[in-house]
């Protein structure tokens, strides 16, 4: 609880203008030389990637923007190529009819470079399907939970932030924020927290068992 | 060409005062995407933004985070720059440091602050850094009264005491009534008058 001390008439605590003076003087800081056009660059590149982007975890918009890549970014996007082209060399290789490649998803580039998750699980019976819709939207709420925390502003709607395309995907303000995106979405949604550096493991685990549930969910659904 | 010279009769300005009329067709052209004006608007405000985004973190910044903490704030901003309405440069200014200030708590409750003293953050920091917590013991005083606010505090603090908001402006900023505002300004003032006393009177 907030201390009520001098509620009544803050005037009475008001700083003297040394004081100010004195806390104005440790905070002047400017940035450093070509931070102007450092802004400038990440901008534009943002604007050209804004079509492709439409899942963007915070912390990876934060990195993305950033003019001065850092090594972390670096290795991150390394392992991100090298994952890339794992993929695409499983699909290449994988026998005609294990229906491995996905077909390209309007609104999300990672599609056709993902593995279709629900492929690869075992498709539940009838009996299990009303159990794991219900365990599906239990599992949404847990799962949304995670992404508002890390995937806002750009997919919360109600933040002045918020980017359409990252809305088209989803809205963590939605109820129901999951039924309009493609199974590839899904998949990327939860491989994106998993590279999450500031992502916890029960985070990870909660997202990963939301998502396996519905991939499962619609594997039976056809 | 004509951006050119446009850009640098602005720039050539922004050491002074920039007229009403100047400030006001840069930010117009800026909401239009002109790349000029969004670069003079960087140059106006860095210092500012950049200024609250350090205090916001102290001690001493956190190590190097602020700049990119800092293109946060002015890209979140040119997002949100279409729909701005204010009404001059104070404006633009005040609606910067809200941005940077909410950047900062974003920052602050993703990577809480580890507790460190200030000799040892001091021993960590860059030469610049250093030098500037080193120059004078009331700065020190200063940094090690806001490092023991919280964040909730700071921001408060900082966007009375550093930018002139008024409690309502703040309240919203935060989303906490104005007696919570009030509430918290008069526990940070004690605290850097109390820190600043003890350096003045031994």
């Amino acid at each position: 609880m907030d201390d009520p001390l001098g509620a009544a008439d803050p005037s009475d605590g008001a700083l003297t203008s040394e004081e100010r003076a004195a806390l104005a003087a440790w905070a002047e800081h400017d940035a450093s030389d070509g931070f102007a056009d450092a802004v400038l660059q990440a901008w534009s590149v943002e604007q050209s990637d804004d079509d492709q982007a439409p899942l963007e975890p915070e912390e990876q918009a934060g990195r993305r923007t950033s003019g001065r890549m850092s090594m972390r970014s670096v290795i991150g996007l390394g392992a991100a190529v090298a994952a890339a082209a794992a993929v695409m060399l499983m699909v290449r290789v994988a026998p005609p009819g294990t229906g491995q490649a996905v077909a390209g998803t309007p609104g999300c580039e990672h599609a056709e470079s993902s593995l279709r998750s629900s492929d690869l699980l075992p498709s539940p019976t009838p009996s299990e399907s009303a159990s794991l819709e219900e365990r599906g939207s239990a599992l949404g709420d847990d799962a949304v939970a995670v992404l508002a925390r890390h995937c806002s502003p750009c997919h919360d709607g109600e933040d002045v932030d918020a980017r359409a395309r990252a809305l088209d995907v989803f809205d963590v303000q939605q109820r129901s924020w999951w039924p309009g995106m493609s199974s590839a979405q899904l998949t990327e949604t939860r491989q994106r927290i998993e590279r999450l550096g500031s992502a916890r493991e029960d985070e990870r685990r909660s997202v990963a068992a939301f998502v396996d549930a519905q991939l499962s969910l619609r594997a039976h659904a056809g | 060409m004509w951006l050119g010279v446009y850009e640098h009769v602005a720039t050539m300005r922004i050491g002074s005062t920039p007229s009403r009329e100047v400030t006001d067709l840069v930010l117009l052209r800026a909401q239009r995407g002109e790349a000029a004006a969004c670069r003079i608007l960087v140059r106006r405000h860095q210092r500012r933004v950049v200024g609250q985004l350090r205090a916001m973190l102290a001690p001493v910044g956190r190590g190097g985070i602020v700049e990119d903490l800092a293109q946060e704030t002015f890209l979140r901003a040119f997002r949100a720059l279409p729909r701005f309405r204010g009404d001059g440069r104070a404006s633009l200014g005040t609606w910067l440091v809200t941005i940077a200030t909410r950047v900062a708590l974003n920052e602050l409750r993703r990577r809480p602050p580890r507790t460190e003293c200030l000799d040892t953050v001091t021993e960590s920091v860059g030469g610049a850094e250093a030098a500037i917590v080193e120059r004078h013991a009331s700065a020190q005083a200063i940094e090690r009264a806001v490092a023991d606010l919280s964040p909730a505090y700071r921001g408060a603090f900082l966007l009375r005491e550093l930018h002139g908001l008024d409690y309502g402006e703040i309240a919203e900023v935060l989303q906490i009534d104005v007696g919570t505002v009030k509430s918290r300004l008069s526990r940070a003032r004690a605290k850097l008058r109390h820190a600043l006393a003890e350096v003045h009177h031994g």
